[in-house]
């Protein structure tokens, strides 16, 4: 019994001093958990900060600003040799600077600009001009349709709209869309543009007109009014359909009336529609540009000047050598004054160069012209450029 | 003409697009369908940035970049600005390949083409090869900006891939 008894209390003593070990290893795990819980938050909270601090430097970031700066520029030198009574051209010209200003109102609605010092220096008796080329505001109707007010450039030809030095081959704009089209061509109105499915897109715009006169033999590029005090007695409209069906190929045609192309200036004149194709091709380093474009224009006057057609195309194979390197060849064929085979007013122009993109957004240009023009007034030479885009 | 701007006028006062085309966490529930996984981040360090700059063709314009991974899958959604204005890109990489890729919104006056299914195609089962995409992607007239922004910035999420994965020893 004494020794039952002895065993017992050994085993209770033995059992109490176990217990408080275990106790405060419990207690001790409960605390660890409580402090590292406690931890964990202080880190999450801390993480949170850090986030909340990288958010505000980055909202601040250009990237996240509604004020947008971009712009583009380019130098051009030709070494031209004039025959046939054309004149020689040996000249040095900042041909374009552009200063591009945005500003997002809402993420809906957004204005554009674009201004632009042509010749470097501009003033009476300058050969320059200080253009407003671009000012409008875009209103997101929803995400494939927007409204456009203001002063833009009408989507024709491949060129009005997007020309920055680096986005196309040669060093001056292809002379089709500049005498033809006339690019740049902008006016002041409202309309709209978006996607319809499918690979097809639009732009249809109602805006300010040309106003041409038989001093300039109705020649489409004179009637440029820059909205600058434009008389705006007769308006035009623009449409354009594109399709991008296919990866690499883009295909649109334009069609643009206006119903007196001289502003009602002239009773021997009257109404004139524009129609332009266009196509881009791009396969890998190849890539082919093709546009045609034709002015029909009615009235006794364009007709007794055989301006009553001015028409062009130009055909431009090109091969990237490489990601830097490119080569073209263009074909051009244009007249302002086909209404009339005897007035010699066809003109064409062969060209062939090399682009070089030091980056993608700067290009060093060089390139020969050839003319052939029925008048046998021909330039001939080199041109070289350099231009940048940001 | 009055009925024209009437229906202009029209037009604007109904207008109410959010700045997003897909909101990025739309873009992640589908690309996670079982569950977004909590967000990561590459913190665009010294060592970094450089790397970073020459892929993306310049400084990237933020401290740090957020991505979301469950297994072998990344989603990242990054910037570029084409020509003025920040276009805004979801991208998926598995095992170092380009899956998926959506514009989430874009806010460009040109180049919107980008958008569209045949033109994103050309970026599926795109790899790294040389810090550029493996292959050539047929550009869009008159969005050359914004199709280089796009090859760019696919050519940088399969590059962060690449890192953090290197990163995590896997």
């Amino acid at each position: 019994m004494k020794k039952a008894l002895l065993s017992t209390l050994a085993i209770l003593a033995s059992s109490s001093a176990y217990a408080n070990p275990q106790t405060d290893l419990q207690q001790e795990l409960e605390a660890l958990k409580a402090r590292i819980s406690e931890l964990e938050q202080q880190s999450e909270a801390q993480q949170q900060a850090i986030d909340a601090t990288a958010d505000a430097v980055e909202s601040s970031a250009h990237a996240t600003s509604p004020v947008h700066i971009a712009g583009y520029g380019e130098l051009h030198y030709n070494n031209l040799s004039g025959k046939g009574g054309a004149s020689d051209k040996e000249e040095i010209d900042f041909h374009r600077f552009v200063l591009e200003f945005g500003y997002d109102f809402t993420d809906d609605i957004r204005f554009f600009s674009e201004l632009e010092l042509e010749h470097s220096l501009s003033g009476d008796g300058k050969p320059g001009e200080v253009e407003l080329e671009q000012a409008f505001v875009d209103f997101d109707i929803n995400a494939q349709h927007t409204v456009r007010g203001g002063l833009f450039l009408l989507p024709v030809g491949l060129l009005n709209t997007t020309h920055e030095p680096n986005t196309f081959y040669g060093v001056e704009r292809n002379p089709v869309e500049k005498n033809i089209l006339p690019t740049t061509w902008w006016e002041g109105g409202a309309g709209a543009y978006g996607q319809l499915g499918n690979g097809f897109s639009y732009d249809i715009y109602l805006h300010s007109g040309l106003n041409t006169n038989a001093g300039k033999n109705y020649a489409i590029r004179n009637g440029r009014q820059k909205v600058a005090e434009a008389e705006a007695k007769h308006w035009a409209s623009t449409a354009r359909l594109s399709w991008n069906g296919i990866p690499g190929l883009s295909l649109s045609a334009v069609i643009n009336y206006q119903d007196d192309l001289t502003q009602g200036n002239d009773v021997g004149a009257g109404s004139a529609v524009l129609t332009n194709l266009n196509a881009v091709y791009q396969s890998g380093p190849f890539a082919l540009r093709a546009l045609y474009a034709r002015w029909d224009l009615q009235g006794d006057g364009p007709e007794s000047v055989g301006a009553d057609l001015q028409q062009g195309w130009y055909i431009e194979p090109s091969f990237k050598l490489h990601e830097q390197w490119g080569l073209f060849a263009r074909y051009n064929a244009w007249d302002n004054q086909a209404g009339d085979s005897s007035r010699n007013g066809g003109k064409v122009q062969y060209d062939a160069g090399i682009n070089y993109w030091p980056h993608p957004q700067v290009v060093v240009k060089a390139d020969y012209q050839y003319q052939d023009n029925d008048n046998g007034k021909d330039q001939n030479g080199i041109n070289l450029g350099i231009g940048y885009a940001f | 003409m009055t009925r024209y701007l009437l229906l202009l006028i029209l037009s604007v006062s109904l207008h109410s697009q959010a700045e997003y085309l897909v909101e990025p966490q739309q873009f992640l529930q589908q690309a996670f369908p079982q569950g977004v996984p909590k967000a990561q981040t590459v913190w665009l360090n010294q060592a970094l940035k450089p790397q970073v700059a020459q892929i993306y063709g310049e400084p990237y314009p933020a401290l740090r970049i957020k991505y979301w991974q469950a297994q072998q899958t990344q989603a990242w959604i990054l910037e570029k600005v084409g020509k003025e204005r920040p276009i805004t890109f979801g991208l998926l990489v598995h095992n170092g390949q380009l899956v998926d890729s959506r514009v989430l919104a874009y806010r460009e006056t040109r180049g919107y083409e980008i958008q569209r299914d045949n033109f994103r195609a050309q970026f599926i089962g795109a790899r790294l090869q040389q810090q550029r995409l493996d292959r050539t992607i047929d550009g869009i007239s008159g969005a050359t900006l914004s199709v280089n922004a796009y090859t760019r910035v696919a050519a940088l999420a399969l590059w962060l891939s690449q890192y953090v994965s290197e990163q995590n020893g896997q």
